[in-house]
């Protein structure tokens, strides 16, 4: 396997020609760029056997760097594993588990190993996504990917698949074959605060009540005058839900969306009634912490940075609104860990990776996710 | 300042600010500067106010929970309280110093103390013999960790220095690094002078009865030798043995009393019967009995009496019946409802003995058609000395032992006695008493 990185500057990809006739290509562009068809259409031209697939972001990641505004690639020549993809048009309230089984169904086959998933970041319910999937794959296929992002704007998100990025979209990539090692990792790094409140109030990923009152009057008065930036200023304060007050299983999850009217926040994901919801809080440097965390579970140390690997890194909006300029320590800190793979990644509205502690698939919000791609000789 | 030993913000800064030559562009630097600073305010100040929101609501919480401990507590209080007040029981707790730490109303009315008195009183007080108090101290010190340890009687000492008996049990209750005691103490002075009266009087009763059958044994004794001497003269007198010495109207009057001795004998030995029944000095051996060798001799004894009657004595019985009985006792039954139905059937009339299997036993019927008894009088026949009132019944005198013996002996067979009568028509007394089995017969 070869790999290689690519960024677009001033209205063109940079030239590489380490990999001249790669099977997969992957791309993550700023909002902008990547409802421009040109970035597309000059990789199409370069590429023009390979399997295209790209997202829009909140940020892009090019080896120890985050920019805005720009767009990256990835370039890949797998030399033993098959690439396989497929996409499904979602639309605002659609059936993301039909939508997870529909994927399921048209990738699952002999030698399935990995799945790459690049999903519109706003008409999906994350975890329903995922549960689809999970439901008709064998066990022992990973699963990583992510949500689309819209900068902090959560208005429009957009997903390619061999053509322009558009609305409404999930592409899936299936990696076949006996030789590829996919490895994961995954931590945030935020800290719960504060007392446990129960979900009193939820339908699917919509939370209106928490202890009773409403959720939404409970975010405004801990954001304070960055209520005014809602719904990304809520990305500060991400919540960490538990079936119980005790439980050991947690999954964090953030807001996407803010309804004024019902007073109700919507989430990337289930907030299931009856759950534990705690408030969560950044500091850099735990979460900076988090994303040393996430690269020792991936085992991208073990890596030559020859080539011969990819580390494709999702993480989490939030983390860049809580950050500002410091977020590039996040990626230079897993940069020191793994030393010259490439890398690329994206700041997204979901992460989507196995669990630490179950180590099955879900949904994950504020985290730093690692995907690594590697070929056994 | 050295490359080195700038800020990587700083750096970074600097990267982004330099134009494609190289160049820092000042103000695009300034520009990273300042927001770096707005985004370090922001996230202290954002900070600051999580913290004191959340300050905020963990101690509106934690007042909310000591609140309702508090109210919690109260209302556990004044469950405790009104059990105290309202137990039957007194109920004082001692601290690990065996020094009584509170006392209900119940236990301060019982020791004798006014309200409050009691708190600070050593446990020994509570005891009419030190020794006890010691022996209670060591045990409760020892006691399982709650829950009651077993009632213990003891005697304790009022503040009058009245002595009282009570029973009294501990529980042992951990608190932190100390133990409190809680004792239930009952005063049982009444109980145990009711049970004493109790006692006296079922002696005192047994004494009566007993007393009673020995006077009725000696008294029948007593006034069986004089009878037998009136009855021996008379029938004497009466055979004439020693010569016609009479007039016929002075044979009438020896008859009457020969007549009376004998109905006296009878009545002497019935009331003889049932005491020695009562007192339980009737003796039975229970045998196989072959049930034709009794019905026939009594049959044939009370011949003489049913052609007197002028009535029809009918045996139906045959075969082998064998019955475990006393022959004695069986003979005395069958004698004694035959003799009663031929008593009370009136000439013409008719008196039949029936035997029939009824389930592990025989069922032996005397039915008679005589006078009969009215249906309201059944459920006291056979209760001594009670003959149901009837004009006929009367004139043939009793005491009503005569059925009052023959249930008694039916039941020391282990049989049973019933019956049925209807007035004018007659009446019908069946006794059961358990079969033999074979084993029984040739052992």
């Amino acid at each position: 396997m070869r790999a290689t990185t690519l960024t677009y500057a001033s209205g063109a990809w940079t030239r590489d020609d380490k990999v001249t006739d790669p099977n997969l290509v992957l791309w993550f562009g700023s909002p902008k760029l990547a409802r421009d068809a040109k970035i597309y259409d000059d990789l199409r031209a370069r590429f023009p056997k390979a399997l295209i697939a790209g997202c829009s972001t909140g940020g892009e990641i090019y080896n120890d760097e985050v920019h805005d505004g720009t767009a990256v690639a990835a370039a890949i020549r797998f030399d033993h594993t098959t690439v396989r993809a497929c996409k499904v048009a979602v639309s605002a309230g659609s059936d993301s588990a039909k939508a997870g089984r529909e994927i399921a169904a048209q990738l699952s086959d002999f030698g399935l190993r990995a799945v790459y998933l690049l999903s519109d970041g706003l008409m999906v319910n994350g975890a329903k996504l995922v549960q689809g999937l999970l439901a008709d794959l064998p066990p022992e296929v990973v699963i990583t990917g992510g949500l689309a992002g819209d900068g902090a704007d959560f208005a429009s998100t957009c997903v390619g698949l061999d053509g322009p990025a558009v609305p409404g979209v999930i592409a899936a990539i299936g990696f076949y074959g006996g030789k590829l090692n996919a490895t994961w990792g995954s931590a945030g790094g935020w800290d719960p605060f504060g007392p446990q409140r129960k979900i009193t109030r939820s339908e699917a990923n919509v939370l209106y009540e928490l202890d009773g009152k409403p959720a939404l009057e409970l975010y405004k008065r801990y954001l304070g005058e960055a209520a005014e930036q809602l719904p990304g200023s809520a990305l500060l304060f991400p919540l960490v839900i538990r079936p119980e007050a005790e439980s050991s299983y947690d999954v964090v999850r953030t807001i996407v969306g803010v309804d004024e009217k019902a007073q109700s926040l919507i989430f990337a994901g289930d907030m299931p009634q009856g759950w534990t919801a705690q408030l969560m809080r950044g500091v850099p440097d735990s979460l900076i912490d988090g994303a040393l965390r996430a690269a020792r579970q991936a085992r991208v140390g073990e890596d030559s940075g020859d080539g011969s690997s990819l580390a494709l890194l999702v993480s989490c909006i939030g983390r860049k609104l809580m950050m500002g300029q410091r977020i590039s320590d996040e990626v230079e800190i897993i940069r020191a860990e793994c030393g010259a793979i490439p890398t690329i990644g994206f700041y997204s509205y979901g992460e989507i990776c196995p669990h630490g502690f179950t180590g099955s698939c879900t949904l994950h919000n504020q985290t730093m996710t690692i995907t690594v791609l590697r070929e056994a000789a | 300042m050295t490359e080195a030993s700038r800020h990587r913000l700083l750096e970074r800064q600097l990267k982004k600010a330099a134009g494609p030559d190289g160049a820092v562009d000042v103000d695009r630097l300034l520009e990273l500067v300042s927001k770096a600073y707005d985004e370090y305010d922001n996230t202290l100040r954002l900070n600051d106010r999580a913290a004191r929101l959340m300050s905020g609501e963990l101690s509106e919480l934690n007042d909310k929970l000591r609140q309702e401990s508090e109210a919690r507590a109260k209302i556990s209080e004044a469950l405790l309280q009104t059990v105290l007040d309202n137990a039957d029981e007194a109920i004082i707790s001692l601290g690990s110093d065996h020094m009584v730490l509170s006392a209900n109303r119940v236990a301060e009315q019982t020791f004798g103390y006014r309200p409050g008195e009691m708190i600070g009183k050593p446990l020994s007080v509570l005891f009419e013999c030190p020794d006890e108090a010691e022996d209670h101290q060591r045990f409760s010190d020892k006691g399982p960790q709650a829950r009651a340890l077993h009632v213990n009687e003891v005697q304790c000492r009022r503040s009058t220095g009245e002595a009282f008996p009570a029973e009294l049990s501990f529980s042992r209750i951990p608190i932190e690094n100390d133990v409190r005691l809680i004792s239930f103490w009952r005063d049982i002075s009444s109980r145990k002078a009711a049970q004493a009266e109790l006692i006296s009087a079922a002696e005192e009763a047994q004494a009566a009865s007993l007393s009673k059958s020995n006077f009725l044994a000696n008294m029948s004794h007593e006034l069986r030798t004089p009878l037998n001497a009136i009855i021996g003269f008379s029938d004497l007198l009466l055979s004439e043995l020693h010569g016609p010495a009479l007039e016929v109207r002075h044979k009438e009057y020896i008859k009457d009393i020969a007549d009376s001795g004998a109905h006296l004998l009878q009545l002497v030995n019935d009331i003889l019967d049932l005491s020695r029944i009562e007192s339980g000095r009737y003796d039975l051996v229970l045998e196989p009995i072959h049930l034709i060798d009794v019905t026939a001799s009594v049959i044939r004894q009370l011949g003489p009496m049913s052609r007197k009657g002028q009535l029809e004595l009918l045996d139906t019985i045959s075969g082998a019946l064998w019955l475990m009985a006393d022959r004695r006792a069986l003979r005395q039954v069958l004698y004694n409802l035959l003799s009663n139905a031929i008593k009370f059937t009136r000439p013409g009339g008719r008196v039949s003995l029936s035997a029939t299997r009824v389930d592990e036993g025989v069922e032996i019927a005397v039915e008679d058609n005589g006078i009969g008894m009215p249906r309201d009088a059944l459920p006291r026949l056979g209760n001594p000395f009670e003959q149901v009132a009837n004009s006929y019944a009367r004139a043939h005198g009793g005491a009503g032992l005569g059925l009052a013996i023959t249930r008694k002996l039916v039941g020391l067979q282990n049989g049973v006695l019933s019956f049925d009568s209807e007035l004018g028509v007659g009446s019908v007394f069946r006794v059961w008493l358990p079969i033999a089995s074979a084993l029984a017969r040739t052992a």
